[in-house]
């Protein structure tokens, strides 16, 4: 089970706190989940309430980072376009 | 005779767990038995001569004690009675506890006779896979043939009754987890915790030490349990170490997730419990976890292995030390380690009769083998056995060795009788809780046994569980475990100090990764020697396997029920792994293992759901009101509890359901809608915002009124409909049905905050704050009128919407068309809604109002022909399916407009939604049930669309229905058959308008 941070009030916690949305992906855009880095949409659902974006591996589950929606970071080693 | 206790007095070394002084009653299948306090339920069966404890789950054939721990495929028993019984217990981990109630599994009638016991004389018809071959036709008989497997393949009872036990969930965080308190594990904790980690041990045994106790040596120049004692009592004492004991940790989770499950009482009654859990559910975070978890020694494979009275060499030794049991009185003894040497010489001690001692290695050469020899033993060295025999439930009472050497003849064969065989196939490492984590396992040759391969990062394995079997090799290499530890958690800044205290110990010679002996059997004794016991898997059911296409490990385990037992295989993935290669199946060393996952050996249901049970399983949601409906039927909705009916004294909810309705049609009902979602939607960008989440072109709706709206998902799917209220220039107001607050104000915030951040805009759930009446019926105005207030809704058209005060209380007022009639529904705060309804009740009692549920609205809505959430929408209905094309925005850029534009969702033969009249007038056909064009056609007939709702409308007396129909709206006025079990029953296609087009000619 993951531990995430959440970047806009900063709590860490269990993944069954947030609520995950999905591919964070452009209107129109038609990308698919694959081996490797993902990047999500996340909700920080018994938190502060905040949608925020979070890069995550999707083999090791590692977590590369997260950030607030508009300020999404370039891409992460490992991370294909 | 069988396994017995030795007297107290014969050697002060074996049975040191137990207390003489301290007998413990017990039952064994009802029997009663007597055992000491320190007992495990496996050594005080074998102290009492128990020797079969359970039929084998395919063959039913008797089978006794293998180990003294988790790997042990056949003492599976269930323990209690009653709403206390708890199935698939493993007899080696239960301590003995006074009055403890034991069963055997899996026998049935009983464990002596057991009638399916014949089923072994039916082998030839059960290969591996019989059940995908032999079962298959007719298809209808598959339930009788399942009912009587399940009889005879069985693994225990589930109590039929709740648990009256309590468990509890605990959440805690610590830097290293060490897994496994034996030598290795103990050296772990002191390496780690000596770096001022916090250390958390969890140990599954109720001591620690391992198996350190079935060894000579000495660490740090004292004997080894009293170095375990040292160092447990100095850890205990660390502030920074948490010592966790007969807590198993059953599974490993992503970003350091360990769940334990400690035993905190043993299976006593609740009542004397306390106010204790009977287990503790941890849920561990660590950001280094030390895997030492030890080994587990290898059974030999060869025919007829599993009867009763052949048990492990380090486990009857281990009976011995602990528990002061003998297995036997005449002992063969067969290994492929020198741990049957120091078993051997230890039963001597205790007075058995070790006949011989067969050991599989070509020239054994160890100092231990030298000692016991020396010591006068007979031994034959590079010869194994081939085969047992024995007497049903009393076990094995011979067996017959051959020299490896000379490949076949009989001659060089030789029968020796014993009630005990001993067996060691040298160990096999247990790392497996890696397994959780994704790392597979890499096969090794030399060991015949799985080495932990490529672990995740932060994971470390130690001790006997990375290959370290030696006592000196295993203290040392957990040390090395916990200082890798410290140095992922703390980088450079850890010491790398290594164990510094000197061991004494025998050198081990290597053991023979001998596994099994295919090649000195033949195929019908290979289909009798064994390789997993619990599930009867056997040498000759794999070599089928891998003959028919099943050679791979994953279809092997599917095909055999290899390792798909309790135990999870512990006994035999490593001997299957060396036997696979052999037969022609994928080869081991490409490290092909079955996927190890969770729980890495049984767990209570009720450790896993701790406290959420019963009420507490999950919130209830109740309205304003819902205290008022005690007469009412209750139903859940979501997390709702809503009444569905008011049913009078003596009335049935059917007829309750009519009566509502009539008085609805004819007079006046009133309906608690408190639990439909009321968002308030406020700011500049208020009105744009609504334009994108709605289907329906709403940010224009002038000041005062409202409109119906449609919402959908970016699929173009309708998600929810609602009506869209405006309040003043910036603020609108959502108001939906029932039941889905919570999703629609968390899609708004969604969109708000990702793609619509731009736009000002503030969305309040204003759910909870109004309770919300709905008045439905011709009496409404009537009714109205009489409350005081200052919302005029005599001037109320369709699309009105009022804010005032009522009834002394702020209000708002909306005209809502669920029923097709006179409707308003108004809200008030939820503190005032109570006193309201009962001010409604009391002010129309001369116009017969009167409360209407969920049932009778739905009707309602059937008789309007409305479409229900729930019900005719599943998430794959368009707007257009609906036929309510014309609330879609024909210029705005809403969410789902470009989902709806794709060729698949604007087909013409999508199914759309109609009326369907079933000829027979009081049929009401299930929703589900199938629409044909032809109950001629042969079968399977094409089914052109299904009911979604359907019921009797008291209005229009008949019953009614909905449908879902392919290209509906061409085919009104023909003809389908609606299928109800089996029958084709005659019917219209109609539009959903019942109330305007459907005469009451009844």
């Amino acid at each position: 089970m993951l531990l995430i941070t959440c970047p806009v009030c900063a709590v860490t916690a269990e993944e069954t706190e947030f609520s995950c949305g999905g591919l964070h992906v452009q209107p129109g855009e038609t990308r698919r989940y694959a081996r490797g880095v993902v990047r999500e949409y996340w909700l920080c659902a018994a938190g502060c309430g905040s949608w925020f974006g979070l890069a995550r591996h999707s083999v090791n589950q590692r977590i590369l980072g997260s950030w607030t929606m508009g300020k999404e970071p370039p891409l992460f080693p490992g991370e294909t376009a | 005779m069988t396994s017995s206790r030795i007297p107290k007095d014969k050697d002060p070394r074996f049975g040191r767990l137990i207390d003489r002084d301290a007998p413990l009653a017990f039952t064994f299948n009802g029997k009663k038995l007597k055992g000491f306090a320190g007992d495990t339920l496996a050594s005080a069966l074998l102290a009492n001569g128990v020797r079969t404890l359970a039929r084998s789950v395919k063959y039913h054939r008797p089978r006794g004690i293998m180990s003294v721990g988790a790997d042990d495929p056949n003492a599976i028993v269930q323990t209690g009675t009653g709403d206390l019984r708890t199935p698939n217990q493993n007899a080696t981990r239960i301590p003995l506890e006074a009055g403890l109630a034991v069963a055997s599994q899996n026998a049935w009638p009983s464990l002596g006779f057991d009638a399916g016991a014949l089923l072994e004389r039916a082998r030839p018809l059960m290969p591996p896979g019989f059940q995908y071959k032999a079962f298959k036709r007719p298809l209808k008989a598959w339930r009788a043939y399942e009912k009587a497997i399940r009889k005879i393949a069985g693994y225990g009872t589930a109590p039929d009754k709740p648990d009256p036990d309590r468990y509890e969930h605990v959440n805690a965080h610590a830097d290293v987890l060490i897994v496994g308190g034996g030598i290795a594990g103990l050296a772990a904790a002191e390496a780690a915790a000596s770096e001022g980690l916090k250390v958390f041990l969890a140990e599954a045994a109720p001591r620690l030490g391992g198996i350190a106790d079935a060894y000579e040596g000495r660490i740090d120049g004292m004997p080894v349990l009293d170095w375990v004692r040292r160092t447990a009592a100095k850890l205990a004492a660390a502030e920074n170490v948490h010592l966790l004991v007969h807590a198993e940790v059953s599974g490993l989770y992503d970003h350091g997730l360990a769940v334990i499950v400690e035993n905190v009482t043993p299976d006593t009654r609740p009542e004397e419990a306390g106010n204790m859990p009977r287990q503790r559910l941890w849920k561990l975070r660590a950001k280094a976890v030390v895997l030492a978890t030890g080994a587990f020694e290898k059974p030999l494979v060869f025919p007829e292995n599993d009867r009763p009275g052949i048990m492990l060499a380090t486990s009857a030794r281990l009976y011995l030390r602990r528990y002061g049991v003998v297995p036997g009185q005449k002992i063969v003894i067969a290994t492929s380690s020198d741990e049957g040497y120091r078993t051997a010489t230890d039963l001597a001690a205790a007075g058995a009769d070790i006949s011989r001692i067969v050991d599989l290695r070509i020239a054994p050469d160890g100092a231990l083998f030298h000692m016991v020899k020396s010591g006068g033993q007979s031994i034959s060295v590079a010869s194994a056995p081939v085969s047992t025999r024995g007497k049903g439930t009393r076990g094995i009472t011979d067996v017959t060795i051959a020299n490896r050497l000379t490949v076949d003849g009989p001659a060089l064969r030789s029968v020796m009788s014993c009630d005990t065989l001993l067996v060691s196939g040298g160990w096999a490492p247990a790392p497996m809780l890696a397994g959780h984590l994704g790392a597979r396992l890499s096969f090794d040759r030399e060991l015949g046994a799985f080495r932990p391969g490529d672990v995740p990062k932060g994971l470390i394995v130690a001790g006997a569980a990375n290959g370290k079997f030696d006592l000196a090799l295993a203290v040392g290499d957990g040390w090395r475990g916990g200082v890798e530890a410290a140095r992922h958690i703390l980088g450079a800044a850890a010491r790398e100090a290594g164990f510094s205290a000197a061991v004494e110990a025998t050198q081990d010679d290597p053991a023979e990764a001998i596994g099994s002996l295919p090649d000195i059997s033949t195929p019908e004794e290979r289909l009798r020697a064994f390789v997993d016991v619990q599930t009867d898997t056997t040498v000759g059911d794999m070599e089928i396997a891998v003959r028919e296409g099943y050679g791979a490990p994953e279809h092997l385990k599917r095909y055999t029920g290899l390792g798909l037992g309790t135990d999870q295989g512990k006994s035999s993935v490593a001997n299957a792994a060396a036997i696979l290669p052999r037969l022609g199946g994928t080869a081991a060393d490409s490290s092909a293992h079955t996927t190890f996952r969770p729980p890495w050996t049984p767990i209570a249901f009720g450790a896993i759901a701790g406290a959420r049970r019963g009420p507490l399983f999950r919130p209830v949601r109740t309205t304003p009101l819902t205290h008022l409906f005690g007469d009412a039927i209750l139903e859940p909705l979501g997390l709702w509890r809503l009444p569905a009916a008011f049913p009078q004294p003596g009335e049935t909810r059917e007829n309750a359901i009519r009566r509502e309705v009539r008085t609805v049609r004819g007079g006046i009902g009133i309906f608690d809608a408190s639990a439909g979602a009321k968002i308030l939607v406020s700011g500049t960008g208020a009105g744009e915002f609504l334009d994108r989440m709605s289907a329906t072109d709403v940010g224009d709706t002038p000041i005062g009124t409202s409109r119906y709206a449609l919402f959908l998902n970016e699929e173009g799917f309708v998600i929810e409909d609602g009506i869209v209220a405006r309040l003043r220039e910036d603020r609108f107001l959502v108001s939906t049905g029932v039941g889905r607050a919570a999703s629609l104000s968390g899609w708004f915030e969604r969109w708000h905050q990702t793609l619509l951040r731009d736009l000002d805009v503030f969305i309040v759930d204003e759910t909870e704050r109004w309770a919300q009446i709905l008045l439905a019926g011709p009496q409404v105005p009537e009714l109205l009128s009489r409350i005081p207030g200052d919302i005029d809704i005599s001037s109320f058209t369709v699309d009105s919407f009022a804010e005032g005060d009522v009834n002394g209380a702020p209000a708002r007022a909306l005209a809502s068309r669920y029923t097709a009639g006179a409707e308003v529904e108004l809200s008030i705060p939820a503190g005032n809604a109570p006193a309201f309804w009962n001010f409604l009740l009391e002010a129309g009692r001369d116009i017969g109002v009167a409360r209407f549920g969920m049932d009778a609205m739905q009707r309602l809505r059937l008789e309007a022909g409305a479409f229900d959430l729930d019900r005719e929408t599943d998430g794959t209905v368009t707007p257009y399916d609906l036929g309510l094309g014309d609330l879609v925005s024909s210029e705005s850029d809403f969410i789902g407009r470009s989902g709806l534009e794709r060729p698949a969702l604007t087909r013409p033969n999508r199914r759309h939604l109609v009326g369907v009249l079933l000829d027979d007038k009081m049929l009401t056909p299930p929703p589900g049930s199938h629409l044909i064009l032809d109950p001629e056609e042969p079968t399977p007939r094409r089914v052109v669309g299904h009911i979604t709702t359907s019921g009797y409308s008291p209005t229009l007396r008949r019953s009614l229905a909905l449908a879902l129909v392919s290209a509906g709206e061409k085919h009104l006025g023909d003809r389908v058959f609606v299928m109800m079990t089996g029958d084709a029953h005659g019917a219209e296609i109609t539009v959903t308008d019942f109330l305007g087009t459907v005469g009451d000619d009844a």
